[in-house]
């Protein structure tokens, strides 16, 4: 299994079933620690997924050209919600 | 009955009656208000309508032009109860007086609220609210796209929502009118662009406002656009109450705007703490999975064949030993038996035939001795280390290499036995001193008794 490549939908599910089969009483010693190391590696992933990402607030629009175009604006969270 | 007319009276051409009527009518009833049902209705070609109006007892054909038709917002439909604006003039062909309508608008509700609920129900029924086509909304979308107005507070609203629930997010507003009659068409417009840029949900969003107000959001082309739209689609248009085409025919309805935002992204903390408690989950499972092979181990490692294999191998020479006694009995009896027997067979039997029948016992015997030896090797080789070990124990304490080492026993030369003691021989007793390399036979002079460590 590639873990990489994995959406967070997928490997939350995932780390449930790791979750999961190391509950269960015959898993054999080898197996439980591969699925020890797999949950590991998803839980890690699961939390850069959560983190890797760089808070950006766009406006999209359409240059004359036919050209769809993306820049930086400054919105603030509306005043008078903000101060609580 | 007089046949002639009188002279100087007016006479009518068909079509001049008819006109002078028309004109007198249209002029008498040039804009009214009728109320009544619709029956009969058509609309060949999507053109030009053509419906009777009745009440109880009377009825009147109505008919409505192209230009008018197309400002209408509502289906007509047989059935409905409607006020209708407009004049009542002549079809000269067949000297019909009907209504020509301008505007039609429905008793019992508003025209729009009238074409939100025909739109409704039609679009349901081709499918477009059906809950098994609607698409999962991701979890943790990398591009959240927002429709909605920049100058207006529901984009702070959202985005408010977001830092709240997650941070590091990446929104991309596309900027429409959310009110007017080219709001629709903008949105669609960014719908468009949106699913171009590879937006991972789209969120469509307005603040609360009237009926009237939200009627952008109750288009059919709209609906159409967000069914075919490959991006999941968030609704957040008005407040709770509200409920608009848009709702119903996006993948997820929100109640409000700020709504649509908890729906377009989990919560970070929620989803922190929830891989942390799963890692936590699985650690302590292998912690306890790992302490209960541990102990195992440790129960294994106790027992006899590891701890102390001398034990093993000492009962295993033990039952060597009662095995080879009880072969040598055997072999006794043996002779004993074939010798009574030969006592009584003396005169019959041979002496070969003795000699076979005892090395044919010699031979089981043997068998049975190589069947031990074999046994015993095999208990060899399985602990073949743990013997050496015990081997290399055993010379040490062999009393050849003890008097290597500089020790010598004492042995009485009367009776044979080692002295252990001063007790075990009397002076003027001959002692055997025996050493590595000989012995010397030497006379006790004299005894006193002591412990070794007291000297």
């Amino acid at each position: 299994m590639n873990i990489d490549k994995l959406t967070f939908e997928e490997a939350m599910a995932k780390l449930e079933e790791v979750v999961k089969d190391l509950e269960d009483e015959n898993i054999s010693l080898d197996s439980a620690m591969e699925k020890f190391e797999e949950g590991v590696k998803l839980s890690e992933l699961c939390l850069k997924k959560l983190n890797e990402a760089e808070k950006k607030i766009e406006e999209l629009t359409r240059t004359e050209n036919g050209q769809l175009k993306v820049s930086k604006i400054d919105l603030k969270e509306d005043e008078g919600s903000l101060k609580n | 009955m007089d046949s002639s007319i009188p002279v100087g009276t007016k006479i009518y051409k068909v079509s001049e009656l008819n006109f002078e009527i028309k004109s007198e009518i249209e002029c008498a009833y040039s804009n009214i208000w009728i109320e009544g049902e619709i029956t009969n209705f058509a609309y060949p070609n999507k053109k030009h309508m053509y419906f009777s109006l009745v009440d109880e007892n009377s009825m009147i054909r109505v008919a409505m032009f192209e230009n008018n038709c197309k400002n209408l917002i509502f289906n007509i439909e047989n059935g409905l109860h409607v006020y209708i604006n407009g004049y009542v003039s002549i079809y000269d062909k067949r000297s019909e007086y009907q209504i020509i309508a301008y505007n039609i608008i429905p008793v019992k509700k508003g025209s729009l609220l009238l074409a939100f609920e025909q739109l409704k129900e039609k679009l349901q029924c081709i499918g477009l609210f059906d809950e098994n086509i609607k698409k999962p909304v991701p979890l943790l979308p990398s591009k959240i796209g927002v429709i909605t107005s920049k100058g207006g507070a529901v984009i702070r609203d959202i985005i408010k929502i977001l830092n709240k629930r997650y941070g590091n997010y990446h929104l991309i507003l596309r900027n429409t009118p959310v009110q007017g009659s080219e709001a629709s068409k903008e949105i669609c417009k960014a719908i468009d662009e949106l699913e171009e840029y590879k937006a991972d949900v789209i969120i469509i969003a307005r603040g609360g406002g009237s009926f009237e107000d939200l009627a952008p959001f109750n288009d059919e082309e709209l609906a159409m656009r967000i069914f075919k739209c490959n991006v999941p689609v968030i609704s957040g248009v008005g407040h709770q109450t509200d409920f608009t085409i848009c709702d119903f025919v996006a993948d997820k309805r929100a109640a409000t705007p700020t709504h649509a935002a908890e729906l377009a992204i989990l919560n970070k903390k929620d989803e922190t703490l929830k891989i942390n408690k799963n890692s936590e989950k699985f650690l302590n499972l292998i912690t306890q999975k790992l302490s209960s092979y541990k102990r195992e181990l440790r129960s294994l490692k106790e027992r006899k064949i590891f701890n102390r294999p001398e034990t093993i191998l000492n009962s295993l020479w033990q039952e060597y030993d009662d095995m080879n006694e009880d072969l040598k009995n055997k072999y006794k009896n043996l002779i004993k038996l074939n010798k009574s027997k030969f006592k009584i067979t003396s005169a019959k039997a041979s002496l070969i035939n003795i000699k076979r029948r005892i090395s044919s016992n010699r031979v089981n015997l043997n068998n049975t001795f190589v069947f031990l030896k074999n046994n015993c090797s095999f208990v060899f080789t399985f602990k073949k280390n743990n013997l050496k070990i015990l081997l290399e124990k055993t010379s040490f304490y062999n009393p050849a290499n003890i008097l290597k080492r500089g020790f010598s026993i004492v042995k009485n030369k009367k009776t044979d036995k080692i002295v252990k003691s001063i007790n075990d021989i009397s002076i003027d007793e001959l002692a055997l001193i025996l050493l590595k390399d000989g012995f010397i036979e030497s006379k006790v002079m004299s005894k006193s008794p002591g412990s070794i460590n007291e000297r």
